[in-house]
């Protein structure tokens, strides 16, 4: 059941990274205020999705235990490095890919995410 | 100082400001963090509407502070660069710079419509103040402050020609309505202090003939007053990014009020005056507690019309009427019903434009109005949103609260050779008010 619903999910989220995309492509009044780091973390965020999918659909089946185990480790401060999840590649650049993310999270105008919540809140006020 | 000495000293100045934003405040950063770069903003604004290029969207314009505030102030941008959307200051790009930070009216409308509610006049008054600081506010502008902070209005008129035009408007009232109509000057003591903006006494002097027949309808002649010497409450401070001249010039009038030991100062039909004046000045109470209260006169018309005191004859104005919110008050200061109350009860077929209100579309003129440098862009780019919107409702008489907008669409009709009268929203109170049972003798105005 949730091997359905996840990988549902991470169909319909591929779909909207690409719409993303060609909207940004496509309508003008984006297209000219796109600079590179619009397209590299919109890259950046596809190639995390695709990654994904792969380990999920790809010939060679991913294990989601394994990464529960690995995280378990982690969490335990434990040694991580002979964790069997590391040996699948695809999953190595799946998580470098999103430890890049939530890297540049701070950094970048992803920052939105939270701003919507209370910038609206903030301008009123002054 | 040689020229590479001016050049370094520019660019200190201007690193200066935009590392400054550090401290300032939160929102504006804010407004620099998180721009998702969307485009929607293009699509609320006047200025993107009149010709959709590059260089008229609103986040490319802000995304010139945007650059070296990366740039400056962030570690990603010191360490990516262009990676990052960060850019090295180029002070040969000051000179566009008076251009573009000035092809935007201030209107506010992109803040409404982003989704996180980013405000590009903002903005883009940093980029003023930082020319501003250089010297490098164009000339238009420059005069206008210049003669604002010499004289106390934006017009440079003196207390003759002031005492001049009270005298006139005396005597058209005397002759409209047979009775004679103070305008009283100069008193203390006086309970409302009446602040126009200078273009309500000198180039479209009605509005304030209506609000003089007001008072003396209220039996209350005596209780309000003008100065002769402070009458404008027009401030070009905030257009040029200069706080400090918007303080100056704000703090005369406050002066002044206390003065006159008045209750009430009464703002006039000005957006801008009484957007700083209520919004900026009383909120963030910059000279401390104030031992008066502000109202915009319409707020105080309305009222009074609601409350049955004053009579009008519709018939008096039988012509298709519309009317404009300024910016100012529609968006930014929430006045929008009671300029309604106050046409729809002086004229017979009073319409509305949409959008309307709060999302109003800008005039194209705004703090912008008194450049003649870039009429031509006022006429066909910024202001041509305006022009369909108004063409739409079939109305031959504009009413608007705001100095500014009068000279944008007074220009924008003649320069689109449309017969459309536009004036002020007490000057459509003066044509129908009943004075002694009489309305005015209809004269030929204009
Ligand atoms: S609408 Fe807001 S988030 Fe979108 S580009 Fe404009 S300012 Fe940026
Ligand atoms: S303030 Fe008005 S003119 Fe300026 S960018 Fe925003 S919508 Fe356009």
């Amino acid at each position: 059941m949730s091997g359905t619903v996840g990988g549902a999910a991470g169909v319909i989220i591929l779909a909207s990274a690409v719409l993303l995309g060609v909207r940004r492509l496509m309508v003008p009044r984006a297209r000219e205020i796109t600079g590179p780091a619009d397209y590299l973390i919109l890259l950046l965020i596809a190639a995390i999705i695709i990654t994904g999918n792969i380990m999920r659909f790809g010939p060679e089946h991913f294990d989601l235990a394994l990464t529960r185990a690995y995280f378990g480790t982690l969490a335990i401060f434990g040694n991580p490095l002979d964790a069997p999840a590391l040996e699948n590649r695809v999953f190595l650049v799946h998580m470098g890919l999103a430890l890049v993310l939530i890297l540049c999270l701070p950094f970048s105008k992803l920052l939105h995410f939270g701003g919507i919540l209370f910038t609206h809140q903030l301008i009123r006020r002054q | 100082m040689s020229d590479n000495d001016v050049k370094q000293d520019v660019k200190q100045t201007v690193i200066g400001a935009i590392k400054a934003i550090r401290n300032g405040p939160r929102a504006m950063r804010l407004y620099l963090e998180i721009c998702a770069k969307c485009g929607t903003c293009a699509t609320a604004c006047p200025v993107y509407y009149g010709r959709a290029e590059r260089r008229y969207n609103p986040a490319e314009r802000t995304d010139i502070i945007r650059r070296l505030y990366r740039r400056y102030c962030t570690l990603s941008g010191r360490l990516f660069g262009p990676l990052a959307d960060a850019k090295d200051l180029d002070p040969a790009e000051l000179e566009e710079w008076r251009k573009i930070f000035y092809e935007c009216t201030g209107c506010r409308r992109c803040a409404l419509f982003c989704p996180f509610g980013i405000d590009h006049s903002v903005i883009t008054r940093k980029g003023r103040a930082i020319l501003d600081k250089l010297g490098l506010t164009p000339e238009t502008m420059k005069k206008v402050v210049d003669i604002s902070l010499r004289t106390g209005n934006t017009d440079g008129a003196g207390e003759a020609a002031f005492r001049a035009a009270i005298e006139f408007l005396e005597e058209e009232m005397e002759e409209e309505h047979g009775v004679p109509i103070k305008i009283p000057i100069d008193r203390v003591g006086a309970e409302y202090f009446y602040v126009p903006p200078s273009g309500d006494m000198l180039v479209n002097p009605e509005a304030t003939m209506g609000i003089a027949k007001v008072f003396h309808v209220l039996g209350m002649a005596d209780h309000w007053t003008m100065s002769s010497k402070f009458f404008d409450g027009a401030n070009y401070g905030l257009f040029t990014g200069n706080d400090e001249h918007m303080k100056t010039d704000n703090r005369a009038y406050v002066e002044e009020t206390k003065r006159r030991k008045a209750r009430v100062m009464l703002m006039g039909e000005c957006g801008h005056a009484h957007r700083i004046m209520k919004m900026m000045m009383e909120k963030s109470r910059w000279w401390g507690d104030l031992p008066f209260e502000i109202t915009n006169c319409m707020q105080w018309t309305a009222e009074h019309i609601q409350a049955g005191r004053l009579e009008l004859d519709k018939s008096k104005n039988p012509q298709p009427v519309t009317y404009h919110d300024p910016c100012n008050f529609g968006r930014s200061c929430g006045i929008t019903e009671e300029p309604r109350i106050i046409l729809q009860a002086s004229c017979a077929d009073f319409r509305e434009m949409y959008p309307n209100r709060a999302e109003n579309w800008c005039c194209g003129g705004g703090g912008l109005s008194a450049m003649d440098d870039i009429h031509q862009f006022r006429m066909e780019i910024s202001g041509r949103k305006k022009l369909e919107q108004i063409l739409a409702t079939g109305a031959t008489n504009v009413a608007t609260a705001c100095s500014n907008c009068k000279h944008q669409l007074t220009q924008l009709m003649e320069y689109h050779q449309q017969q459309i009268e536009v004036g002020g929203v007490h000057d459509m109170l003066s044509r129908a008010i009943l004075v002694g049972g009489k309305a005015a003798e209809r004269k030929e105005y204009t």
